[in-house]
């Protein structure tokens, strides 16, 4: 439906993927992780003028397919930023390790004196007035953004189908999605038109479509990063996070990113996080458990023998594997979207035509601004989880939905409080399905929505958790597994993902795009 | 400076002594016999708005009458990604009014969001306490009187069901030549106090005494500037009339009465016509009204009200507020983001009606004076600091009489009183000596503002004001008077006979004529003696 039109008009399915992958050099480097790059610059063995321009080459080559960039920072404004390092490291004076690296934002945040569309057309015309916490942290580290990342509308979906911008497609395969809704993020980094990129998830916006695309997804404890300045979905839920080639690459962005910000009142006051200097230490003695009562009948039988597989890789390495039992967990999909539904009808009550965005020129009255505007400016997906929201929050249905699912909703956080005071990671597969194709489940939300159920238990919890790739399915398309970890437990979380990753890439041949 | 609750003081006359007060009689307002059948019942919400240097939950000014649109912070305007941080010092003033009305405070108080759509109010939602409000169940004791009569008055307390913290909305002004509607989001986001009363008043006067009584105890506060014609505190007023005996009426809500003279109009109007409607058969519609104060009706308002579901939902992008005395806060929670109450609560003034008790069963002193001394800033205070050994009722008409009638002339703010108590405890010393007479009472006060350095009794002796004390030369005077006005000392003669009121005036007309030559230095008393001497020589 959407796919037809991308900006620019491009066909896409006449174009065979295989033919940009020409030049040796720039392959490497867009199959780099930063930190590896960053080495070899420092080393000077390459320029940052040099991954940069290779980036771009490789985001003009893949753009008119994959369409994961809504706006894109042109390539001289980049060329530029990049010298910039150069002269720095020239000069000998320190380069922070992400400085000049071109990294993806998704464009659910607001960076100064950029368009913000989070998908919508709601938002035509709005240009950021002002900086995100995130974004203004890595700006604070030189970061080069080389432009804002498609996704879902307003971040609700699985696939990346719903944008008024057009789908994004998989490099992996381009007539299947590269999951949802940080697609765009996830599509890019794996292509390789940024080295990384930052996403947002509210119930596996960031894991699902990393797992998709075979790349590092990471979503901190809820508080971990701020939300300033990140357009809202489910305030009790969104969380930033980045999608990288590797582990290391997401342990220093998220580093970077992470933190105490007085501008949103539920950011944990946490030092400065050290998420990096343990990253190599190994998994020694770590208690991994396993959800007994979580049904994986409903995976995909390539899934399940991959989940299996990689428990197993655990228990060779001498780790404990621990049987828990989640009570009502067979909940988790309901009470997910009655609360994140019913915030996401509040939080879009915003976007009505007065102040910024699409305005209805039929509109004559007041009513009418209110009413074609989002009538007009918002997608099919985001109307059905607004009506969805207004149903449950409405008077005589409160107690019997928002309040129930909230009940629950605690009852899940004392649990998984309980089972990390005895284990240390926790295992689950990221999706109960392949990567899909476009257009496949389209016609049937419920179906999409009953995918997230090993992603939603997370954010309702408000634990941290991450999806490592595992290998790859007899159609070579990408599989990964899913870590959570305690409550502000990061750093186990990564190191533990880091040693997974190390592990999955000696049992699974690396494949090339 | 406007008070609305002004009382419009006569100066009380000069030579009081010679004038029986006028002695006035009231007439119980009268009400229509039919309406005895009637019991109304009316409940307050009134929301006021919280003094603050910013808004309640970003840093955007609140000054009153900013140009449009200057005081808008991106969070105040519903930018995406925006979010709220509670501004404590608004917290700590609900927390100060809380207490002072009587309430109790919620350790653990939260914020909701309250949704509709409307052109000025940015995000969708207002932010407010719908389910843990700040505090619930006050009480507060108030003075019912009415200015008009004075006699009448009575104490009534009425139940404060909650007070909450929550966002004003912005507003929208309508452009009718040009057929369009402009927004002002400089108001959007202040902080409100909602004080919601329970169905505890009867008709307008209470209502409007009540509403009275808290801008004065806000304005003590110092957390509300009370000033109802800048929109600073509103009121909305439901209201519903059954009979005896029979359940509550359907009620309607009158909204935004700006003064508290609407308040008491509104309501009487709004009763009288909902049993008008009943008992022609009519029905009463549970709506929305509003208050015409020119033709003093009430009207429905169209009526989007109706019907409306506000889908409340907890504020997901703020924390619960905690309240801890400094002693009981819990181990392991930093002070900074919890609101320790004892300070906060530590020199809450007195409230307005302890302050009219007090000086009523002190001083012995009628209500309306009580009431102008504890309604005038500043007032009670000057009072309280020199009433010790004075004569308190003489005190106070001095104050209120000769005093205030000064300051108010010069615009003088006792608040911040330029002059020291102890010079105004002067001159009405000097008053009550009779070392200057009452005619010269003004002209010292005046000069005392003039020269707030010197002591008044230095003013009158450089200006010549005292009393002239020696008789012979306050006969001389008095003679030379009877030498000039034979005719009145003829009516003197003639009254005598008569009534009081016969001897009196040519008396009054010989004594003014002396004072004027006398530049008003003398007791007319000590003149009245003299005068009825010499005449009784004649």
């Amino acid at each position: 439906m959407v796919a037809e039109t991308v900006p620019g008009g491009v066909k896409k399915k006449s174009i065979d993927f295989t033919v940009f992958i020409i030049f040796m050099k720039s392959e490497d480097i867009i199959l780099s992780p930063i930190h590896v790059l960053d080495a070899q610059r420092k080393a000077g063995n390459i320029k940052t003028r040099d991954i940069v321009s290779a980036v771009m080459n490789r985001r003009r080559a893949t753009e008119p397919v994959l369409n994961a960039y809504i706006h894109q920072i042109p390539d001289e404004v980049c060329l530029e930023q990049a010298d910039c390092a150069d002269d720095k490291l020239r000069r000998g004076e320190p380069v922070h390790i992400l400085e000049g690296m071109p990294i993806g934002v998704k464009d659910i945040f607001n960076v100064i004196g950029t368009p913000l569309t989070c998908a919508s057309k709601i938002l035509t015309g709005y240009v950021s007035p002002y900086e995100s916490t995130v974004t203004s942290r890595l700006k604070d580290a030189g970061y080069l953004m080389t432009g804002k990342l498609n996704m879902d509308e307003f971040a609700m979906g699985s696939s990346t189908e719903n944008s008024a911008y057009g789908a994004v497609r998989n490099p992996w395969d381009t007539d299947r999605v590269p999951g949802g809704s940080s697609g765009g993020s996830a599509a890019a980094v794996a292509a390789g038109s940024c080295l990384a990129a930052l996403g947002t998830d509210t119930g596996g916006s960031i894991r699902q479509p990393a797992m998709f695309t075979g790349t590092f997804g990471i979503k901190p404890t809820y508080g971990f990063c701020s939300r300033y300045g990140m357009s809202a979905f489910a305030s009790s839920f969104d969380q930033a996070g980045p999608i990288t080639k590797d582990v290391e690459d997401s342990a220093v962005i998220l580093q970077q990113i992470g933190g105490f910000d007085e501008r949103d009142s539920t950011s944990l006051n946490i030092g400065k996080p050290d998420l990096v200097s343990g990253l190599k230490q190994g998994i020694e003695g770590m208690r991994v458990g396993v959800i007994q009562n979580l049904d994986l009948s409903v995976c995909d039988e390539e899934i399940r023998q991959n989940f299996e597989q990689s428990v197993d890789l655990f228990r060779k390495n001498g780790c404990q594997i621990v049987s828990v039992n989640i009570e009502h967990i067979q909940h988790s999909i309901a009470v997910y979207y009655i609360i994140a539904c019913s915030e996401a009808s509040s939080n879009l009550g915003r976007y009505d035509g007065i102040r910024y965005g699409h305005r209805s020129p039929a509109a004559a009255k007041i009513g009418d601004v209110f009413r074609l505007s989002r009538d007009e400016g918002f997608g099919n997906e985001v109307k059905l989880r607004i009506l969805l929201g207004t149903f449950a929050l409405s008077s005589g249905y409160y107690d019997a939905y928002y309040s129930k699912a909230k009940k629950i909703q605690s009852m899940y956080r004392r649990q998984f409080q309980q089972i990390f005071s005895d284990i240390d990671i926790l295992l689950t597969p990221v999706s109960p399905v392949r990567p899909f194709k476009l257009n496949e489940k389209m016609d049937d939300p419920l179906q999409m929505y009953l995918a997230d159920v090993f992603t939603v238990i997370v954010n309702l919890a408000g634990i941290p958790a991450a999806s490592v790739p595992s290998g790859f399915s007899a159609q070579k398309l990408p599989l990964g597994i899913q870590l959570m970890a305690g409550h502000l437990k990061e750093a186990d979380l990564l190191r533990t993902a880091y040693w997974f990753e190390k592990q999955a890439a000696l049992e699974y041949p690396p494949q090339k795009i | 400076m406007v008070y609305s609750n002004r009382i419009s003081l006569r100066r009380l006359c000069r030579l009081s002594f010679l004038v029986s007060r006028h002695n006035r009689h009231y007439s119980n307002l009268s009400y229509n016999p039919r309406e005895q059948e009637w019991r109304s019942v009316v409940g307050l919400e009134i929301h006021a708005q919280i003094q603050s240097e910013s808004k309640l939950f970003s840093g955007a000014s609140t000054k009153y009458a900013g140009s449009t649109n200057t005081q808008v912070s991106i969070f105040d305007a519903a930018i995406p990604g925006t979010l709220p941080v509670l501004n404590r010092h608004i917290v700590e003033a609900g927390i100060r009014t809380a207490a002072a009305l009587g309430c109790k405070l919620s350790q653990m108080s939260k914020f909701d969001r309250k949704h509709y759509f409307y052109a000025d109010l940015p995000a969708g939602y207002q932010i407010t306490q719908q389910r843990h409000p700040l505090a619930r169940n006050g009480k507060v004791k108030y003075l019912v009187y009415n200015t008009d009569n004075w006699n009448k008055y009575s104490w009534k307390t009425a139940s404060i069901i909650q007070l909450q913290l929550e966002q004003d909305s912005g507003k929208s002004l309508h452009d009718a030549d040009q057929n369009r509607s402009l927004i002002d989001l400089n108001r959007a986001g202040v902080g409100l106090m909602e004080i919601v009363t329970a169905p505890d008043f009867t008709d307008g006067e209470e209502a409007s005494s009540f509403v009275r009584e808290l801008v004065l105890m806000l304005r003590r506060l110092e957390t509300c500037s009370g000033r109802m014609e800048e929109g600073a505190l509103r009121v909305d007023a439901n209201i519903s009339v059954h009979r005896p005996g029979e359940p509550l009426g359907v009620r309607t809500e009158v909204k935004n009465l700006n003064s508290v003279k609407s308040v008491g109009r509104a309501i009487d109007y709004e009763i009288k016509r909902q049993i008008g409607e009943l008992e022609s058969g009519r029905e009463i519609v549970n709506e929305t009204r509003s208050f015409d104060a020119q033709s003093g009706q009430t009207i429905a308002m169209r009526d989007k009200e109706k019907l409306q579901d506000y889908r409340f939902m907890p504020e997901p992008n703020l924390l619960p507020v905690f309240l801890y005395d400094s002693k009981s806060v819990p181990m392991g929670v930093d002070p900074a983001n919890v609101i320790i109450t004892d300070h906060l609560l530590q020199g809450l003034p007195s409230s307005p009606s302890k302050s009219y008790e007090r000086i009523h069963d002190d001083h012995k002193i009628s209500i309306r004076n009580c009431v102008i001394l504890v309604n005038e800033d500043g007032l009670l205070k000057i009072f309280d600091e020199i009433v010790e050994r004075r004569d308190a009722k003489a005190l106070i008409n001095f104050l209120i009489a000769d005093f205030l009638g000064v300051a108010h002339a010069r615009d003088i703010n006792l608040l911040q009183c330029p002059v020291p108590f102890r010079h105004i405890a002067e001159v009405f010393d000097m008053k009550t000596n009779r070392y200057i007479s009452n005619d010269n009472v003004t002209q010292v006060l005046e000069l005392m503002f003039d020269f707030p350095n010197k002591t008044p009794g230095e003013i009158v002796k450089e200006k010549e004001l005292e009393n002239i004390q020696d008789l012979e030369v306050l006969q001389a005077e008095c003679e030379k008077t009877l030498l000039k006005h034979p005719n009145v000392v003829q009516r003197w003669k003639v009254g005598q006979q008569k009534e009081k009121k016969g001897r009196q005036d040519p008396m009054l007309k010989l004594v003014n004529t002396t004072m004027t030559a006398l530049n008003n230095r003398a007791n007319p008393l000590v003149l009245i003696s003299i005068f009825e001497k010499l005449l009784s020589k004649k």
